[in-house]
């Protein structure tokens, strides 16, 4: 059976994508493995708390990390073998 | 015995500047990416940095008796820290049985102690007041199992609003001590 992924975990994944590249939703949305019209949702509040932002790329968009998403993503990594064993994170 | 207290000293104080520099990363992890997990586990280990801090006053302090009551919040802490963490499994497995006991024992111990406290010191009408008190943290331990065990939240409701009532009695029925104090000499 697959174990359903908690919020978290999908935040982060993005997170870890994103930033080793900018991409188009809908190659994010095949990444995360998610249907695209939740990954929107998450990308909308991601962006209202200042750790993604997007730049119009002619008739797409195309997402990347905002400064303060690359420290959270370092703070991440630091704190994720903690949550690695408490089962927050898989 | 001097040695093994001044060891004890330097290990909790170890765990409580690790604990601190844990509580401010996941603060900082939290605020940038407010979502309920880290709350949870963030309020976890801040609770046990209360348990570490309380177990080291509790080995500082040399009065036994505000020693002796630091040493019951160390575990006092630790227990609000485990049901924060068991919170997170809430939903994934069986554990969820297990948390109206921790939830429950708290209460019935706080009732119990209360009780005493009424029966061996107090006296004048603060002894209602904090009857009062104690019997909300009776019904509140057992509403806290009976809603588990497919009970009524009534039970919950009513032990909150009398233990509401009976702290705002206690509370006011202080004041009004400190505040007639001249009063009553003049």
């Amino acid at each position: 059976m697959v174990k359903k992924r908690n919020k978290l975990e999908i935040v982060f994944e993005i997170i870890d994508i994103l930033s080793k590249e900018t991409l188009n939703p809908t190659k994010l949305a095949m990444l995360v493995n998610m249907p695209y019209d939740r990954l929107k949702k998450l990308l909308e509040e991601l962006i209202e708390k200042g750790i993604i932002q997007f730049e119009e790329q002619g008739r797409s968009k195309v997402f990347m990390l905002t400064p303060q998403g690359y420290k959270l993503y370092e703070e991440l990594k630091k704190v994720r073998k903690i949550l690695k064993d408490y089962g927050i994170l898989d | 015995m001097y040695l093994y207290i001044t060891i004890l000293l330097v290990i909790e104080l170890i765990s409580v500047s690790a604990f601190t520099y844990l509580s401010i990363l996941f603060v900082r992890v939290y605020r940038k990416i407010k979502l309920d997990s880290i709350l949870l586990y963030t309020i976890f280990i801040i609770f046990l940095l209360l348990s570490q801090l309380s177990g080291v006053f509790s080995i500082i302090i040399p009065d036994t008796r505000i020693a002796t009551t630091l040493y019951i919040a160390t575990s006092s802490f630790a227990i609000a820290g485990f049901t924060t963490m068991l919170m997170l499994s809430f939903s994934s497995n069986n554990l969820y049985i297990f948390i109206p006991i921790f939830i429950a024992s708290p209460d019935i111990l706080a009732g119990i102690l209360s009780t005493l406290i009424v029966l061996k010191r107090i006296k004048g009408e603060t002894r209602y007041f904090l009857s009062l008190l104690s019997t909300s943290y009776y019904i509140r331990g057992i509403g806290a199992l009976l809603t588990a065990f497919q009970g009524t939240l009534l039970t919950l409701l009513i032990s909150e609003t009398i233990r509401a009532t009976a702290a705002v009695l206690l509370s006011l029925h202080h004041t009004a001590q400190v505040l007639t104090y001249g009063k009553e000499k003049e």
